[in-house]
C-alpha cells in the first residue's frame, strides 16, 4: 500500500510491528522481506515519487574539510533513494576488509567475510545481476573477455558486474504498493526519535512534511535507513533526552565519515593493442568488468589500504567526477532517467557478441586508439575519527539542524595509491604489457596535497559504524544500536570500514542479514516461524 | 708521513688507474652500433615520445664518477651479457632481445626506478641517458 502522507489528518498515529525509515535501496531490500507474512510494516520515505529540489534542499550542508560534492545533491531524498542516480556498479567487499589490519588504525569488523557471503546471491536478485563474481566464469561463458597475464599473487584482478542499473523506486513501486502487510508512506520526513525513560527502547519516531501535517509512528522494532549522513544525522538530531544525540553517549555518531578516493592516478601506454574489452566499460551494455587491486598478501606486505584500479580510454576531454557535478539534483536524475531508456534499446546489441567480428568493429568503432588509458584509481579511506559529520546551527525547512561535512585524510591513502600504482607498474613491466606513468601529484610521497580533480563517489560509509565495543562502534554486530533494545541502522553507515569496492551491493546484503536477524527475534518472541 | 701510509696511498691510485684502464679497454672494444642498439629502451620508446625519454635522461641523479659517457653506460648495460652476443656484431637482434629480457626480470626483481613519474628499470633509465647522450653527440 502507498499513502501520501500529506493526506493524511493532522495529528496522526500510525502504529505497525517494523518501522522502517528510509526508502532507499536498503529500506526496500528490508521492507520487502517481510511482505506476505503477519507482520505490519510501515516504510516511511520523507520525499514523494519523484525528485524534488525542495526536497533535496533539506538535505543541504557545508562542506568546511577536503572538496567534496554539494551534500543537497550526492544523494536522494524521494522513493528509491540515491539509486535514482547510481552507476551499478557492484562487487562484493574483500575478506581483508573485515580483517584487523595493525596498519590501518580502528580496522576489524565484527563479522566475518562469510558472516556476508551467505546473502550474496539473494543482494545479486535484488540487484538484478548475472552470473556471480568469478572473473574465470564470466571468461569461459563469453570468450571475448580476456584477462591480462598478471601474476595473482601480486595483482588481483576483481570482477565488478553491473546492474542495469537498479532504481529501486522504479523497480519495486509496484511491489510495495500491492503487498498488503507493507504501507509506504510518502512526503513523511521523520525529525526526531523519542526514546523510553531510561532510553534503553525507542517508544516512537516523529514526521513531519512541508505541509505541516505530524506525524506519530509506533513500532516494535525501528530501522534507521536513510543513507550514510542522514541515519548519523538523525541521531544526532534526537537530542531532546541526551544531549549528545541518541545512541552516541561516546561520541561516536558521525565520526569515522568515510568516501572512496576516486581520481586518476597514472596513465598507462601499451605498444601493442590488446583485447580489453573486459577492463573497459559501456554503459548499458558491459555486465562485468574486472578492476586491479593489490593482493592481500601484497597489501599486508607493504601496508596499504585495499583499492582498485579501472582503466578509461584516454581521452583529453575526460572531465574529473568532482568538476562535473551538477547541484541540480532534478537534472541530475533527468539525465540518468533519459540515458537509462536509451540504454533499454541496446538489448538487440547484445545479442551480436555472439559474433566476434562485430564485437571486434563495435570495440574499434569505440575505442580506435585504445593504447592509452588513464588509470582510475578507487582507493579505500582508512577510519579516521576526525572525518565527521556534525551538527550545524542552520535549521531545514522542517526543523532539523543540518550537517556539516569535515572530510579528512590520512597519509595513509595517499602512501596506498603511490604503492599500488608501483605493484601495477611492475607487473606491466615484469609481462612487457606497457609502462605506467604516475600523475605528477603522486610522485612525492612527501607532498601531502592532493589535486582538485579528487572527489569521492557519493559513497557515505562508516558515519554509525559496527564494533561490539561502544566507545568504537555505534551499532553491534547485529546494527543494533548499542544500548537501545529496539533500534537499528540499516546502509552503508554501519561500514566498519569502507573497502575498495562499490558499497550498495553491500549494505543491500547487510540489510538482508539484518531483516534475518529481525525475522529471528520475531520468531523468538512470537514463536511465529518466520522463512528466511 | 709513515711507510703505510705512503704504501696505502701508492695501493689505492694503483687500483683506480687498474680500474680506469680496463672500462678504457673494454669502451674500446664496443662498436658504434652496440652502443647504438643498447641504448634503445625497446619498449618504452614505442609508447614514449623522445622527448619523454630526454627528460628521463634529464632528471636522473649524475652517475658515480667512473660513468663519463654513453660508452662506459653501455658497458654497465652489457655487463651481464655475454660477448659473444655482441662482438663482433653478429647477433644484433639477440642482443635486442637479451636486453628486453633483462629489463623484464629488473622489473621482478623490483630494481625500478620513478623518474618523472615513470616506472621504469634500472636498465631501461640508463638506456634513456645513453640514448641521450649519442642524441646530443650526433
Amino acid at each position: 500500500m502507498h499513502v501520501d502522507a500529506r493526506t493524511l489528518p493532522d495529528p496522526s498515529l500510525i502504529e505497525g510491528d517494523i518501522c522502517v525509515i528510509g526508502a532507499g535501496p536498503a529500506g526496500i531490500s528490508i521492507a520487502l522481506e517481510w511482505a506476505n507474512t503477519p507482520y505490519s510494516i510501515v516504510l516511511l520515505e520523507g520525499g514523494g515519487d519523484h525528485v524534488d529540489n525542495r526536497y533535496q534542499q533539506l538535505l543541504r550542508g557545508d562542506s568546511v574539510g577536503q572538496r567534496y560534492y554539494p551534500l543537497e545533491t550526492s544523494r536522494l531524498h524521494y522513493f528509491g533513494g540515491t539509486s535514482g542516480h547510481w552507476g551499478g556498479l557492484c562487487s562484493p567487499l574483500d575478506p581483508i576488509d573485515f580483517s584487523k589490519r595493525n596498519w590501518v588504525p580502528d580496522s576489524g569488523w565484527p563479522i566475518t567475510y562469510e558472516d556476508m557471503r551467505v546473502y550474496f546471491s539473494r543482494a545479486e536478485q535484488k540487484l538484478e545481476l548475472g552470473h556471480g563474481f568469478d572473473l574465470e566464469t564470466w571468461e569461459a561463458n563469453d570468450t571475448s573477455l580476456k584477462s591480462l597475464p598478471l601474476d595473482k599473487n601480486t595483482i588481483c584482478q576483481k570482477a565488478y558486474q553491473f546492474s542495469p542499473p537498479t532504481r529501486f523506486g522504479t523497480r519495486y513501486h509496484e511491489a510495495i504498493e500491492k503487498s498488503k502487510n507493507i504501507t509506504l508512506y510518502t512526503h513523511a520526513n521523520v525529525v526526531g526519535i523519542d526514546a523510553s525513560e531510561s532510553l534503553k527502547t525507542i517508544t516512537q519516531v516523529r514526521a513531519t512534511n512541508f505541509e505541516k501535517k505530524k506525524l506519530r509512528v509506533k513500532a516494535r522494532y525501528y530501522v534507521l535507513a536513510c543513507g550514510g549522513i542522514e541515519n548519523a544525522r538523525l541521531l544526532l538530531c534526537s537530542n531532546h533526552q541526551m544531549k549528545t544525540g541518541l545512541g552516541n553517549p561516546y561520541d561516536v555518531v558521525g565520526r569515522y565519515f568515510m568516501d572512496h578516493l576516486e581520481v586518476v592516478c597514472a596513465d598507462l601506454m601499451m605498444p601493442t593493442a590488446s583485447n580489453l574489452k573486459l577492463y573497459l566499460l559501456d554503459l548499458y551494455i558491459t555486465k562485468v568488468r574486472a578492476e586491479l587491486a593489490a593482493s592481500g598478501t601484497k597489501q599486508a606486505e607493504l601496508q596499504i589500504l585495499n583499492g582498485s584500479i579501472s582503466l578509461m580510454v584516454k581521452n583529453k576531454n575526460n572531465q574529473a567526477n568532482i568538476d562535473s557535478f551538477s547541484s541540480d539534483a532534478e537534472t541530475n536524475v533527468k539525465m540518468w532517467n533519459q540515458l537509462d531508456r536509451q540504454g533499454s534499446h541496446y538489448d538487440d546489441v547484445t545479442t551480436l557478441h555472439h559474433s566476434m567480428a562485430t564485437i571486434k568493429k563495435w570495440y574499434h568503432a569505440l575505442h580506435p586508439f585504445a593504447l592509452r588509458f588513464s588509470l582510475f584509481m578507487r582507493m579505500e579511506q582508512a577510519p579516521n575519527r576526525h572525518s565527521r559529520i556534525f551538527l550545524n546551527n542552520e535549521k531545514d525547512e522542517l526543523g532539523m539542524n543540518r550537517v556539516n561535512l569535515d572530510w579528512k585524510f590520512t597519509p595513509l591513502e595517499k602512501r596506498s595509491m603511490h604503492l599500488l600504482c608501483h605493484l601495477l607498474g611492475q607487473e606491466m613491466g615484469r609481462t612487457g604489457l606497457g609502462r605506467i606513468r604516475l600523475m605528477e601529484w603522486l610522485v612525492n610521497l612527501l607532498d601531502e596535497s592532493w589535486p582538485s580533480t579528487l572527489g569521492g563517489g557519493w559513497h557515505h560509509i562508516g558515519t554509525t559504524r559496527m564494533h561490539e565495543d561502544p566507545r568504537k562502534g555505534v551499532v553491534d554486530s547485529n546494527c543494533k544500536v548499542h544500548g537501545i533494545a529496539n533500534l537499528y541502522v540499516a546502509g552503508s553507515s554501519v561500514f566498519t570500514t569502507s573497502g575498495a569496492a562499490c558499497p550498495t551491493f553491500n549494505l543491500v546484503a547487510l540489510a538482508l542479514r539484518l531483516s534475518d536477524h529481525l525475522k529471528e527475534n520475531f520468531t523468538r518472541l512470537d514463536n511465529k516461524h518466520l522463512p528466511l | 708521513m709513515t711507510r703505510r701510509t705512503f704504501i696505502g696511498i701508492v695501493a689505492g691510485v694503483a687500483v683506480v688507474a687498474l680500474a680506469r684502464c680496463y672500462f678504457w679497454w673494454r669502451k674500446r672494444r664496443l662498436p658504434n652500433d652496440i652502443i647504438g642498439i643498447a641504448a634503445l629502451p625497446q619498449l618504452l620508446s614505442q609508447v614514449a615520445a623522445e622527448e619523454d625519454i630526454k627528460e628521463i635522461a634529464n632528471a636522473v641523479k649524475p652517475e658515480p664518477c667512473s660513468i663519463f659517457d654513453e660508452c662506459d653506460l653501455t658497458a654497465v648495460i652489457l655487463k651481464d651479457v655475454p660477448e659473444s652476443v655482441y662482438s663482433p656484431v653478429l647477433y644484433p637482434n639477440k642482443l635486442m632481445s637479451i636486453l628486453a629480457d633483462k629489463v623484464q626480470l629488473e622489473f621482478q626483481q623490483n630494481k625500478i626506478k620513478i623518474v618523472n613519474g615513470w616506472i621504469l628499470s634500472e636498465t631501461e633509465v640508463m638506456q634513456c641517458q645513453s640514448y641521450a647522450w649519442l642524441s646530443d653527440n650526433s
